[in-house]
């Protein structure tokens, strides 16, 4: 059907823009342009310049924030997505298909707070299950401060994450395998291959493209990655688990500079853009998706 | 079914046409004509603090014929950080609220949010219900700003009397006499020190305490105001007496990860002895721990060091009316009859150390009371780092402090990393 009037179109669309530029459009323009102010939400915002960015790429537990931040990314594609893959590998060929893949899956749909709150009591060093572990064990030169020692406390958050999120991509990747052709998958078993041989020659290769997909999911999942960090350690101690969001999150309400925070948020916007630019650039020159 | 566009546009632009309407007229719905509400906003109180408050509005509703007070209460921690600030800057603007003195209050008067009340407070009698020099505390440059309403010290250290009773051991008085009472706890099986540092707030109130006996009041007031550099050596001495305890191993190995009241309960469920922290523990052990036989000692005091060592740690809060507000000889007679000596009772009751005068002494208990006297002892009163001073500048010392409590940093590295922080901001 054609439009009869441009203008009943624009009215029709009209509700929906007003909305998305109510609630998108402004903030994000908003915060570019608070960026290059001071102001700390009273009165009138004065003009920085770019001051802002000037004291961020000075100030140390900023610039820390993102190593954390990418060591977090790294992890979290290991025990999230590899892990993943490999748990949807055991289910797809057949076994452990039913009750284990629910429990798998469980983590995926408990609220992350209340997550955060029960492995904090986990890696709790006075009564927790982790040190309790370990002495029962007998590993009692084990027993850690988990998150009060800056080199375990980052991978304890990145483990944690890896429990949540690998049901996740477990369940993202077992779909995939579920639909690829089957006759593939039986003419390779009819030329003798094992489980192992048809998962990683077979299996892995054909779902490039979805690879790829929850790679850059947990990419953008790391760079957004928030809640874990702020109930777990805050960024404690001393700074060691610092990300850009929970550093954001102080500039803004404990310190009450709103002109630097979001300066702050403009700069990890950009790093965003441009980690996922690189990995989709790197991801589409390396080799044919295989078709099927 | 066939539509007419004319018919669709007339309608769909007297949708867009209403909708406007409606989202401007309530954005500029504030009548100030004959506004005869009185508006007061703070952090929650407690069910029994707004019984409080309610007394108050009743009274002043009963003065005022056509008068109302409308209470504007908000999450604790929400309106220490963006709550009031939203307020302050809405429509209904509040003619009264809640702040700490020290720091905040300063940014208030400078941000032209609160009004100068000295005149207000004498010609309506309110300075009559305080002792004299009360309003010492709430007054900018001379001038007052604020009506005090709590005084709060937030650090003592809390022992477990009957714990100290049963091992023969006694409130010691000196810094050695501390240490060698934690090895003795220690050598016994306890933690001698509960600490719940993963907000920072808590070792740096305790520890900011110690640094300012050891180096003195105005080096540490300097200090903190950035008039001295963090790593002036009288703060890493200072913070030197906190590796004692470090290296002893006297405070909870878990001290940086656990949040206060996880601290507190260490204390109270007795596997540690001795907890650092304010006045606001004895509400805490009344609900939590009712049998715990509450005993304080005040931080023990340091040889040769350059501060009163009977100082207190200790924040005073209270009421500004907003500079804004066309009713301010209503809000201060409102915070008269709120802080009148018949309600300091009550909210003595709620649990509420407040600094007005009350009408009948002693109805406190005795560990309450113990606090009231500590506070009205005389003693120089220190401010902590978090609610007397730049956030910012608490934060970077407390960070140095968390560093130094686990070992990680000496005093000397922890505070020049934090005069470095301090610098680029």
């Amino acid at each position: 059907m054609k439009p009869t009037s441009k203008f009943g179109v624009l009215i029709l669309v009209a509700p929906a823009v007003f909305i998305y530029a109510f609630a998108v459009l402004l903030p994000f323009v908003g915060t570019i342009a608070l960026s290059f102010a001071r102001w700390n939400g009273f009165g009138t915002p004065e003009f920085a310049g770019f001051d802002n960015y000037i004291r961020a790429f000075h100030d140390t537990v900023f610039v820390s924030s993102f190593g954390h931040m990418l060591f977090y990314i790294a992890t979290t594609l290991v025990v999230e997505v590899a892990m993943g893959l490999l748990l949807a590998g055991v289910i797809s060929s057949g076994r452990f298909m039913g009750y284990p893949r629910v429990a798998l899956f469980i983590p995926v749909m408990l609220p992350m707070v209340v997550i955060a709150v029960l492995w904090g009591a986990v890696f709790n060093p006075d009564f927790g299950a982790m040190n309790a572990f370990l002495s029962a064990i007998g590993r009692e030169d084990w027993r850690q401060v988990w998150l009060g020692n800056p080199a375990t406390a980052l991978p304890a958050i990145s483990l944690v994450s890896g429990w949540i999120f690998a049901g996740f991509y477990m369940a993202i990747f077992n779909a995939a395998f579920a639909r690829l052709p089957q006759d593939v998958i039986e003419s390779a078993r009819l030329d003798g291959a094992n489980e192992r041989t048809l998962f990683w020659r077979i299996k892995v290769p054909m779902i490039r493209q979805v690879s790829s997909v929850a790679m850059l999911l947990c990419i953008t999942g790391g760079i957004q990655g928030f809640d874990l960090f702020y109930v777990m350690t805050n960024g404690g101690p001393y700074n060691s688990t610092e990300v850009p969001t929970t550093y954001m999150v102080k500039a803004v309400f404990r310190d009450m500079e709103i002109g630097f925070g979001s300066s702050l948020s403009v700069i990890l916007t950009i790093v965003g853009l441009v980690i996922a630019i690189f990995f989709r650039k790197w991801r589409s020159t390396r080799q044919e998706d295989v078709e099927y | 079914m066939r539509i007419d566009p004319k018919k669709l546009r007339r309608l769909l632009v007297s949708v867009v046409m209403t909708m406007s309407v409606a989202l401007t007229s309530a954005c500029g719905s504030s009548s100030e004509e004959g506004d005869k509400t009185l508006r007061i906003a703070f952090g929650s109180n407690g069910s029994d603090g707004q019984k409080v408050w309610d007394q108050a509005a009743a009274k002043f509703e009963a003065d005022n014929p056509g008068w109302k007070v409308e209470f504007q209460v908000q999450n604790d921690d929400l309106y220490q950080t963006v709550g009031l600030q939203n307020l302050l800057t809405s429509n209904n603007a509040p003619d009264v609220y809640f702040e700490w003195a020290g720091a905040r209050l300063v940014n208030k008067v400078n941000a032209g949010y609160a009004a100068d009340i000295t005149d207000l407070v004498s010609s309506s009698g309110l300075d009559q219900q305080f002792a004299e020099g009360a309003f010492g505390t709430t007054s900018v440059d001379g001038k007052v700003y604020m009506v005090p309403f709590t005084s709060d010290v937030t650090n003592v250290i809390w022992y477990n009397k009957d714990m100290f009773a049963e091992k023969g051991l006694s409130a010691p008085t000196t810094w050695a006499e501390f240490l060698t009472l934690c090895e003795k706890l220690k050598s016994e099986g306890v933690t001698p020190l509960a600490v719940g540092n993963k907000d920072l707030w808590v070792a740096g109130n305790w520890i900011g305490h110690l640094i300012s006996r050891s180096a003195g009041e105005s080096v540490y007031d300097k200090v903190m105001s950035k008039q001295m550099p963090m790593n002036s050596p009288e703060f890493v001495k200072g913070l030197t007496y906190l590796t004692d305890l470090q290296k002893g191993g006297y405070v909870n190995a878990s001290a940086n990860t656990i949040p206060d009241n996880e601290g507190y309960n260490l204390f109270l469920q007795g596997s540690a002895a001795m907890l650092p922290i304010g006045s606001w523990l004895i509400g805490i052990a009344q609900e939590q721990a009712p049998d715990i036989n509450l005993g304080w000692f005040n931080l023990p005091a340091i040889d040769g060091g350059a501060g009163s060592q009977e100082s207190i740690m200790g924040v005073t809060t209270g009421y500004i009316v907003n500079a804004k507000s066309t009713k301010q000889d209503k809000a201060v007679e409102f915070l008269k009859d709120a802080f009148s000596a018949d309600l300091v009772g009550a909210w003595n009751a709620a649990g509420f150390t407040v600094v007005a005068k009350s009408a009948d002494a002693g109805t406190l208990d005795p560990v309450t009371q113990s606090m009231v006297d500590l506070l009205n002892s005389g003693a120089s009163i220190v401010a902590p780092p978090d609610t007397g001073y730049d956030l910012k500048m608490a934060d970077a010392l407390n960070t140095a402090i968390a560093q130094v409590l686990d070992g990680v940093k000496t005093p000397q590295e922890a505070l020049d990393e934090a005069q470095a922080k301090v610098e680029t901001q």
